[in-house]
């Protein structure tokens, strides 16, 4: 115990193929060793995040400047350096982190946030701190709202927009159901959205009545999502004094996988255009911007300042000072380091000590650093940087990004080596730990800490790798579907068949094995899903005949599925047709007038063909709008290939009903010995994850997902390709 | 407190029609609540159905594209933006044709953004003015203010710009689509759904803000689909309870999904419709008005009081809507009208008095905080309309006594004062109250004592939604929220201590609305009488919960007995896992539970004498000087009781 509280404990192998790796918390490390910089830069590589394209364009470290005047102004409030202790709540965090986090911020005069846990003995006293208003009020009153510098509405955060926050009962322990007034040994649950704040005019009304009661500055804490520019202007407009904008990367103490990895923009496309707009509104003079979420070092800082932000929010960074591992294990109260459980007062001394000295050097040598890069790029004041764009240029961004960025753009054709990039979760294939977790539990994976998706925190294999979804805040309000009903009904042959989800099951390419063939089917009947079957496995599955949709010349509701090419024209209807992924079976398709008569509906395999399958579900479902005759079409797609929650809803966006899931890939997935209950909770855990992210959008009604590009943005897409998919670039 | 932007319409009911001075008045009521960014207002009048009225706007490199199109009546210059107004008239008497004049014009003057035009109306009966900045100015700018223009309705709006930029008067509302003009607050996230649905149709373009959508659809809907307006409104809403529906999955995708509040004006030529409709959650403000000769749709209460001071005044349940015909009067309701009460009280001339017309809000707001703090203990307001904030963060032995209607945000973070309303309370009343009184003698609207952790709030009258959410307690501190009449949906959401009662006084059925105390951890909710136990928690669909049984019985998991009264009567959630034991018991829990799912023990019992409860009843009844005979048929009634409990 004693070795936690006073060095570091040695990186175990996962953070070797993380985004904060070896080399990154190395370097936070040395930060708190010596209080000085550090000959970090020398090691700087290139990633896959849209900072690790910008560059300097002068950058030159053999410039010293004597002094580098970093002061820095936010709603009114001066600061020694632009920088933000990112809101983190005691609670979330064990106590003396806070206590250590508020007390170096003072000390070194920036700001710290304070999250949505009251304020404890220790904290209330200091000065710096910023208090918040979120959606539960934990620990509010008017003595808190007082405190403090500023306060923070807190309406989202990049880690889960649209999410709200769960508290377990066994960490609300007597001092934090004092601090939080809240029943103790009973969880803390934070709903979802405010539910005083479901406009933009509410939120205002929220502004002003806090600035009436206080005199104090009110910031507003918001995920980068679709719409981030338009809300943020709307904040200003409101009289927010500063806007906290937390993007795609950004660390949590819980958020559930799935909307952490789907939702939401990173933060460097974010400040660029929400900085772009409001200057294009005139309102950029009346609110401060600080940015952050997935910044690992001084370079990001001061790139971010040069894009549009006054300050850079950090949270991540001072947790791995204070001796976080990154072993994602906050929700659970058994982190390895003590940052984030409960701790014997005895050794809270001990801590505090260890705690403040580590954090007061990192953030001294942090600060030397970005001195360092101001000089290096030939500056002497931060405030003269702010939204230089013109200091930046690209190498080898995307077109589109570089565009909506507004950046000098070059190409060389630089291809990212691989073993200098993070591969995604521990052991590589996150999304089939996830899944196996899915049929274990039958619940939503939780997990602490930022995200590890692609295309930026890892490598992207597939289109779906490159869209991200919406998050509703502040101009409406997020769905929570533990507490509010989302409807997840989906209706086949003009609403004769209703399945309870959006997903089926697809067995016509495994060999006939009787048990699993029943298994599933008995699966597809109890989750109230389909069953795709060979007309020749029918005999076996009897049973379930209303949930098995049979290929060949059998019956379905009436309905039989056949290969277009197979009909002869003697056959009547209504058909079901099959379709592949390539550019015959869609010219095919095309024809209309060659279709044989009451055609239903249209299965597209995925795994036929050799074109993106993706494109070619948007580009079917798009022809059959545009003839008009999408709302009496069915459209299936299936493919072994699909990962998880997120990419059914993403594939329902780009125009499926239903997606189906294919046999074999579930087999690999789940457990060996795993029994019907494994099945089902696979499915069930889809279903939950499926309403959290339509949730998280502010769906309540999964149909009204079915084609609805909007929630959709694409990332580091080319331009045929959005178009393609109808797809807006994300930033727009 | 909810919405963007403020809405408001008004039917004149006996043919005399309505001066446009009222709804000036009408939406600058609630001019706060809009921005610079647009606004704007629609009338309906008589006209020959066959000679269509367009209006669009043009620039100067867009003029070439109207000529032609119909005959020119006039031109009209604007200072605030730039474009001129053209209207020319064209016969005809095929709307379909004028649709697709209209998305034709549509196309070519969008240009790929550049923008050269947009056409703002096209209607025998229907005509429209918008532009940028508050509705006053709009009006001066059209020239409306000095034309004693009157008609059968009028539509107004002002606007709080959320998706798209509100530089251009294209983005302002109202909408119009042939002879429906819609005005809007929300924000629909079924946007590419709903593009989707109309781009099928052959409507093509869009400015991209999500309201343009609504009159369109309506149009589609009505004129050629043939749905009864009553029936596309409820393809548009789609409350829970019509979303099985066969209408309502043929027209999915014209269903309407995130929150709005809309009021919608149609004629037929022979007819004039007032629509008014909030989404199936209720995420924004829509309050109508009925006085005599006249109804109203608005987002506040005082908007109608101003033109109509005695008018019974009601809030749209959720997914509901309200319909009304120059010639048929009122059709549906859409909330219940007998939400009304009514307060007359004598003012002691000789007491101090603040006079609340001669401040805004923000103004009355400093002028009573400068008050208290120059040591005057009580303070009191009359002709108080709308003004917010009132009553916020005051302290022990301060007293604010209220004559009128307070707007949102009453008695927010009240550390300990007494705030008394003789009159109806808006939205968020004593969010985060930590102590203190609140008495409020008529009704309150959506979101009552969020947060609050201390104190008593007594409603005589009703209240809207989501009444005594996330209520809590802690050490010594437990408040008590009474409301004499009833509530919406949502009640006691996320309660985690505290006591809610709620009397249901003069009504037979128990008024309250579904998703009763919905993730609720702590405290207790009494309601009068037998509730009905579906409304208490989410309760998974019916049929999943069926299906799931029947697998359950197939893999011979569940004996077919067990679930007998379950599958037969088709109970609540709590019904079911009363009846089941065992692995079925916990399979169950696993499949339509989740884990943070708290479940809760309901009571249907007399009150036990020296429950606290009764004491806190005889307060109510004290305070508001109610009869005694009234408090014991209350007393011998019994009531529901809700609180947490554990897994049977």
């Amino acid at each position: 115990m004693k070795e936690v509280l006073t060095r570091y404990l040695p990186l175990t192998y996962k953070v070797i193929n993380e985004f904060w790796n070896e080399l990154r918390i190395e370097h936070v490390r040395k930060l708190t060793e010596t209080g000085r910089k550090t000959e970090y830069w020398a090691k700087c590589y290139k990633g896959r995040r849209i900072f690790d394209g910008i560059f300097f364009k002068r950058f030159d470290p053999s410039v010293k400047a004597n002094s580098v005047d970093l002061k820095t102004f936010l709603g009114g409030i001066e600061l020694e350096a632009p920088m933000v202790f990112g809101d983190m709540s005691y609670g979330a965090l064990s106590g003396a982190p806070n206590i250590a986090l508020a007390e170096v911020a003072d000390m070194l005069g920036i700001i710290c946030g304070t999250g949505e846990g009251g304020l404890i003995e220790g904290i209330r006293k200091v000065q710096n701190i910023t208090v918040q208003w979120a959606s539960a009020r934990f620990g509010v009153d008017l003595s808190v709202l007082n405190s403090g510098k500023a306060i923070v509405i807190k309406i989202g955060q990049g880690a889960k927009p649209g999410i709200g926050g769960h508290l377990p009962a066994s960490k609300v322990t007597g001092l934090i159901s004092e601090t939080r007034r809240i029943p103790p040994k009973k969880p803390a649950i934070s709903p979802a959205p405010h539910h005083d704040i479901y406009s933009i005019e509410d939120l205002g009304q929220r502004i002003e009545a806090l600035k009436e009661l206080t005199g104090k500055p009110v910031f507003v804490k918001v995920a980068a999502t679709n719409y981030i520019s338009y809300i943020t202007s709307g904040i200003a407009r409101m009289g927010g004094d500063g806007i906290i904008i937390d993007g795609h990367g950004g660390g949590t103490g819980a958020s559930p996988c799935v909307v952490r990895d789907n939702v939401g923009l990173p933060i460097e496309l974010a400040t660029a255009v929400v900085d772009e707009k409001l200057r294009e509104e005139g309102l950029r003079d009346r609110i401060s911007l600080i940015a952050g979420g997935g910044v690992a070092d001084p370079m990001d800082t001061v790139k971010l300042l040069a894009l549009g932000a006054d300050a850079v929010n950090i949270g991540t960074a001072p947790l791995i000072a204070l001796g976080c591992l990154m072993d994602r294990v906050c929700h659970t109260g058994r982190c390895p380091t003590l940052i984030t459980n409960k701790v014997e007062s005895e050794v809270e001394k001990t801590r505090c000590n260890f705690f403040a000295v580590r954090l007061s050097n990192f953030l001294r040598g942090w600060i030397e650093e970005i001195k360092e890069v101001i000089s290096a790029i030939g500056f002497k004041k931060v405030s003269d940087i702010v939204g230089r764009k013109d200091l930046l240029y690209s190498l080898d961004l995307d077109e589109i990004t570089q565009k909506i960025m507004k950046l000098e753009g070059y190409r060389i054709g630089y291809s990212v080596p691989e073993l200098l990039t993070s591969i995604g979760e521990p052991n590589g294939e996150g999304w089939v730990r996830h899944l196996r977790h899915l049929s274990r539990t039958g619940e939503p994976l939780v997990t602490g800490m930022g995200s590890t998706a692609p295309p930026f925190f890892s490598k992207p294999s597939r289109t779906l790798d490159h869209l991200r979804l919406d998050g509703a805040q502040v101009t409406r309000p997020s769905i929570d579907p533990y507490r509010e009903m989302i409807e997840s009904g989906i209706y086949l042959l003009g609403g004769r068949v209703k399945l309870f989800l959006p997903v089926y099951l697809s067995a016509t390419d495994i060999l006939p094995d009787s048990s699993y063939l029943k298994m599933l089917a008995h699966v597809a009947y109890s989750i109230g899903s389909l069953l795709r079957v060979n007309a020749r496995d029918l005999e076996t599955v009897h049973e379930f005949d209303e949930v098995l949709l049979p290929t060949g010349k059998v019956r379905w509701n009436g309905v039989m599925v056949r290969d277009l090419r197979h009909i002869s024209t003697d056959e009547s209807g209504p058909f079901y047709i099959i379709i592949g992924a390539n550019d015959e079976d869609f010219k095919m398709i095309k024809r209309l007038e060659s279709w044989p008569h009451n055609v239903k509906g249209v299965i597209m395999d995925g795994d036929i063909g050799k074109n993106d399958p993706y494109e070619m579900l948007s580009l079917v479902d798009i022809m059959l709008r545009s003839r008009g005759i999408r709302d009496k079409i069915d459209l299936l797609f299936e493919l072994g290939d699909v990962r998880g929650a997120g990419d059914i809803v993403k594939l329902l966006c780009l125009g499926a009903d239903v997606v189906g899931l294919k046999a074999y890939s579930i087999y690999h997935v789940v457990d060996r010995e795993a029994g019907i209950n494994e099945y089902e909770n696979l499915l069930l855990g889809l279903k939950k994850e499926i309403k959290l992210l339509a949730g998280a959008a502010g769906i309540t009604s999964l149909y009204n997902l079915v084609g609805n590009r909007e929630l959709l943005r694409g990332l580091a897409l080319s331009p045929s390709k959005l178009e393609a998919l109808k797809v807006k670039p994300g930033g727009t | 407190m909810k919405g963007a932007c403020g809405i408001f319409g008004v039917l004149s009911l006996d043919g005399k029609g309505i001066p446009f001075e009222d709804a000036l008045e009408g939406i600058e009521a609630v001019r706060f609540r809009g921005s610079r960014l647009g606004a704007g207002f629609a009338l309906f009048k008589r006209g020959s159905p066959t000679v269509y009225r367009i209006k669009v706007f043009i620039r100067e490199d867009g003029l070439k594209f109207v000529e032609g199109a119909g005959e020119l009546k006039e031109v009209k210059e604007f200072r605030s933006f730039p474009f001129r107004v053209v209207t020319f008239l064209k016969r005809s008497s095929n709307p379909e044709e004028i649709l697709s004049l209209i998305n034709g014009l549509n196309e070519v003057l969008w240009d790929g953004g550049r923008i050269k035009g947009r056409v703002i109306s096209a209607s025998p009966f229907l005509d429209m003015f918008k532009g940028i900045g508050y509705p006053m100015e709009v009006a001066e700018e059209w020239g409306l203010l000095d034309k004693e223009l009157r008609a059968d309705l009028w539509l107004a709006h002002t606007r709080q710009p959320t998706n798209s930029p509100g530089i251009y008067p294209i983005w302002s509302h109202p909408f119009s689509c042939l002879s429906w003009a819609v005005v809007h607050n929300g924000d629909i996230s079924s946007f590419g759904s709903n593009v989707n649905f109309l781009t099928c149709r052959g409507v093509t373009s869009f400015v991209g803000t999500d309201s343009e959508l609504i009159p369109f659809i309506l149009d589609q809907l009505t004129r050629v689909e043939g749905l009864k307006i009553e029936v596309a409104i409820k393809v548009l809403i789609n409350p829970y309870s019509f979303s099985s529906n066969a209408i309502s999955i043929r027209y999915r995708w014209a269903s309407l999904d995130g929150p709005f509040s809309l009021v919608a004006g149609f004629s037929d030529g022979g007819d004039t419709y007032l629509l008014a409709m909030v989404d199936r959650s209720k995420f924004r403000p829509l309050v109508i008005g009925y006085e005599g000769n006249r109804v109203y749709a608005a987002s506040e209460e005082h908007q109608i009081r101003r033109l109509s001071p005695d008018a019974r005044v009601w809030h749209l349940r959720p997914g509901s809507f309200f319909l009304a015909s120059k010639k048929g009067g009122i059709m549906a309701y859409g909330g219940s009208k007998d939400r009304y009460v009514k307060v007359k009280v004598k003012l002691d001339p000789k007491t101090d008095i603040i006079d609340a017309a001669l401040y805004d809000y923000k103004g009355l707001y400093r002028k009573v905080k400068e008050l208290f703090y120059s040591n005057i203990s009580t303070i009191r307001l009359v002709n108080v309309k709308g003004h917010r904030y009132l009553g916020m963060g005051i302290a022990h032995g301060q007293r604010l006594i209220i004559y009128g209607y307070p707007g949102n945000c009453l008695a927010n973070l009240n550390e300990g004062g007494k705030v008394e309303v003789y009159g109806s309370a808006s939205d968020d009343v004593a969010d985060t109250m930590q102590d203190g009184e609140v008495v409020i003698y008529g009704n309150a609207g959506d979101v009552v004592g969020q947060a609050l952790q201390g104190g008593k709030v007594f409603i005589r009258g009703s209240a809207g939604n989501r009444i005594g959410i996330q209520m809590r307690e802690y050490s010594d501190k437990r408040p008590w929220l009474v409301i004499g009449e009833g509530v919406g949906d949502y009640l006691a959401e996320y309660m985690a201590g505290g006591r809610i009662i709620v009397l249901g006084l003069g009504y037979e059925d128990v008024p309250v609305g579904n998703f009763v105390a919905t993730g609720m951890i702590g405290g207790k909710v009494y309601v009068r009488g037998r509730l009905n136990y579906k409304k208490v928690g989410l309760n998974p669909p019916e049929d999943e919960v069926r299906r799931y049984i029947a697998s359950l019985v197939k893999r011979r998991e569940l004996d077919e007995e067990s679930v007998h009264r379950f599958l037969e009567e088709g109970h609540s959630m709590y019904d079911l896992m009363y009846a089941l034991t065992g692995d079925a018991l916990k399979r169950i829990h696993k499949v339509f539970l989740h884990e943070y799912f708290s479940p809760l023990s309901i009571r249907h019992s007399y009150l036990h004498e020296e429950d606290e409860a009764v004491d806190v009843i005889k307060d109510f009844f004290r305070t508001f000087g109610l009869y005694s005979n009234l408090l014991n048929e209350v007393l011998d009634s019994k009531f529901t009781i809700i609180e947490p409990s554990k897994l049977p």
